[in-house]
């Protein structure tokens, strides 16, 4: 298999990562370095192995089991912004750029 | 102060003096916690130590046992690892990103403790989220190696493995996602069990890789695992991946499988020679020694480092400094997560993040991502096969005895060699014990090492019976 591009610039911004310059250049040297440590594994045959096994359902009944408000002041207790039980975000979603 | 041999003292010990009335648990805890007073400042295995709370605890244990409403469990004192949640208590991962961050519930483990009454210590350090093998990638500072203060603990569960090593607390809790509990276990010379995938609930344990982790205890002896093991195990609705209570098959071929193929390369001369001498003392024991084939446990590490990332940086894209933990202010929502997350992880855990955004993003996953979890399957089932001829497989828990602070801290590559023999059994999910079997020299001084056994999914109890043979023999 090729080495592969490792752009660290793109990966920090998929990953909601602020990257200094000193960090970029060290991670630009280690990560291809253990992709080389893993690639290895393309050296195996998997033959027809599935990438998942049998799974078992674990699904509940759609039942509220959480009664409302239970958790609420201790969570608004640990939010770093809150104003009348709920927690303060910056605006998301704006019309201009 | 009642005068209580803490270097010897085991929780069946414990047990019987507590309820012969030779001690009281206020006495216990006090013991441990002048012995935290006295040590903890250069161990660094605690981040935070309960005084009050842990007092408290054992005058409501006391009450119990005075009341007849005595669990094997009542009154021990015990250290928690830094990512499981008590109510009402910080609980950081060892990362500054969760510094302040105060748990709002019980993890399974800890109210199943609670009924038993225990006392409950401190908050022990680690590697940040449960990333590592030394601790030294705590946010706080490293924890030191009670055998020798210049070495690491290892990790990630190392300030658990410390304090149970360096007699500040009895037992502690750990998690294990490659060998974080056998590890650290093995280079303090006292004994960790990683249980079975599914056997012990992972409801408030904060996730590091899912698929992977488990929590476990670390004691000094085979039967406190088994006790700890016994108060925490069991099927919970709260954990998806919990598996249903059954009783646990015992089979008594008294067979041990060495996969020899895997020891050719890669480990210290003594660690073997050791390893090869406790085979010896099983042999002794009556147990036959046979050849075991896993033919895909070459991939294991690889196929771990893909895994490993790639759910890591899944679960910690949830801390963004929005809903709690560290937040850094900037103009947008945008550079508050990308500012918090900068701030808030430390190089190992932003190395992760990145390593498994890589092997998820499109165009790599399938050489990947994918391909690593069509290995697993292969490593399960080679195990699988592997047990349907012993009822259990022999290990060294490590290739090397404790090595020093700052060692291995600029080449990631070489950290993660350590875990070489202790990921197959997570990437399997079957569970695994380390043992103190021995001691190596290194500079002068002794350290302990590891002795692994590993048995099928559900088939702890194996490992306590041999590992009660070994323990015997020594």
């Amino acid at each position: 298999m090729t080495e592969p591009v490792v752009d660290i610039d793109t990966l920090a911004t998929l990953a909601r990562l602020a990257i200094t310059g000193i960090e970029k250049a060290k991670l630009a040297n280690e990560i291809p370095q253990i992709l080389a440590f893993v690639d290895i594994i393309q050296s195996a045959n998997v033959g027809d192995a599935p990438a998942d096994t049998a799974h078992r359902n674990v699904m509940r009944d759609d039942t509220n089991v959480i009664e409302t408000g239970l958790y609420t002041e201790k969570l608004i207790a640990e939010a770093l912004s809150a104003a009348n039980n709920r927690i303060v975000v910056k605006q998301v979603v704006s019309r201009t750029r | 102060m009642k005068n209580i041999d803490l270097e010897t003292l085991t929780i069946v010990e414990a047990r019987r003096a507590l309820d012969a009335r030779e001690y009281s648990a206020v006495d216990l805890t006090d013991a441990y916690l002048a012995e935290i007073e006295k040590r903890d400042q250069s161990l660094h295995a605690y981040l935070e130590v309960w005084t009050e709370g842990a007092k408290a605890d054992a005058l409501r244990a006391d009450a119990m046992i005075a009341s007849g409403d005595i669990h094997p469990l009542t009154g021990i004192p015990i250290a928690v690892k830094d990512n499981i949640l008590i109510d009402g208590c910080v609980a950081s991962s060892a990362s500054k990103i969760l510094e302040h961050y105060t748990a709002v519930y019980d993890a399974t483990v800890i109210a199943k403790l609670k009924e038993q009454g225990v006392v409950f210590l401190g908050r022990t350090n680690m590697d940040e989220f449960a990333l590592g093998g030394s601790t030294e990638n705590s946010a706080y500072g490293p924890t030191h190696n009670p055998h020798d203060e210049s070495r690491v603990p290892g990790g990630t569960s190392g300030g658990s493995a410390a304090a149970v090593a360096g007699n500040l607390a009895l037992a502690a809790l750990g998690s294990d996602t490659g060998g974080s509990i056998r590890q650290p276990a093995a280079f303090c010379g006292v004994v960790g069990l990683k249980p079975t995938y599914g056997n012990v609930s992972r409801y408030g344990l904060m996730a590091a890789a899912s698929s992977l982790d488990q929590i476990g205890p670390i004691t000094k002896s085979i039967a406190d695992a088994r006790i700890v093991y016994d108060a925490i195990k069991g099927y919970d609705s709260h954990d998806s991946t919990s598996l249903p209570d059954v009783s646990n098959t015992f089979a008594t071929t008294k067979r041990i499988g060495v996969p020899r193929s895997f020891l050719e390369k890669g480990i210290d001369t003594d660690v073997l020679a050791s390893f090869e001498k406790t085979i010896q003392d099983l042999v002794s024991a009556g147990y036959e020694i046979v050849d075991v084939e896993l033919p895909n446990l070459q991939y294991s590490l690889a196929v771990y480092y893909i895994i490993n990332p790639a759910e890591v940086s899944t679960n910690l894209a949830r801390y963004d400094g929005v809903r709690y933990g560290t937040r850094v202010d900037a103009p947008s929502i945008g550079e508050i997560y990308e500012q918090s997350r900068a701030q808030g992880f430390g190089p190992e855990t932003r190395r992760r993040i990145l390593t498994g955004t890589f092997v998820l993003s499109a165009g790599y996953s399938d050489a990947h991502y994918r391909k690593a979890r069509a290995l697993r399957e292969l490593i399960r089932k080679d195990f699988v096969d592997a047990f349907k001829d012993v009822d259990a497989i022999a290990l060294p828990t490590t290739p090397t005895p404790a090595f020093t602070l700052g060692s291995h801290t600029t080449d990631p590559v070489a950290m993660y060699l350590e875990d070489i023999f202790t990921v197959p059994v997570n990437l399997a999910g079957v569970p695994a014990i380390s043992i103190p079997t021995d001691t190596v020299e290194r500079d002068g001084k002794q350290l302990p090492i590891g002795f692994q056994l590993i048995a099928a999914h559900r088939n702890e109890n194996i490992l306590f019976d041999i590992g009660s043979t070994l323990e015997k023999s020594k």
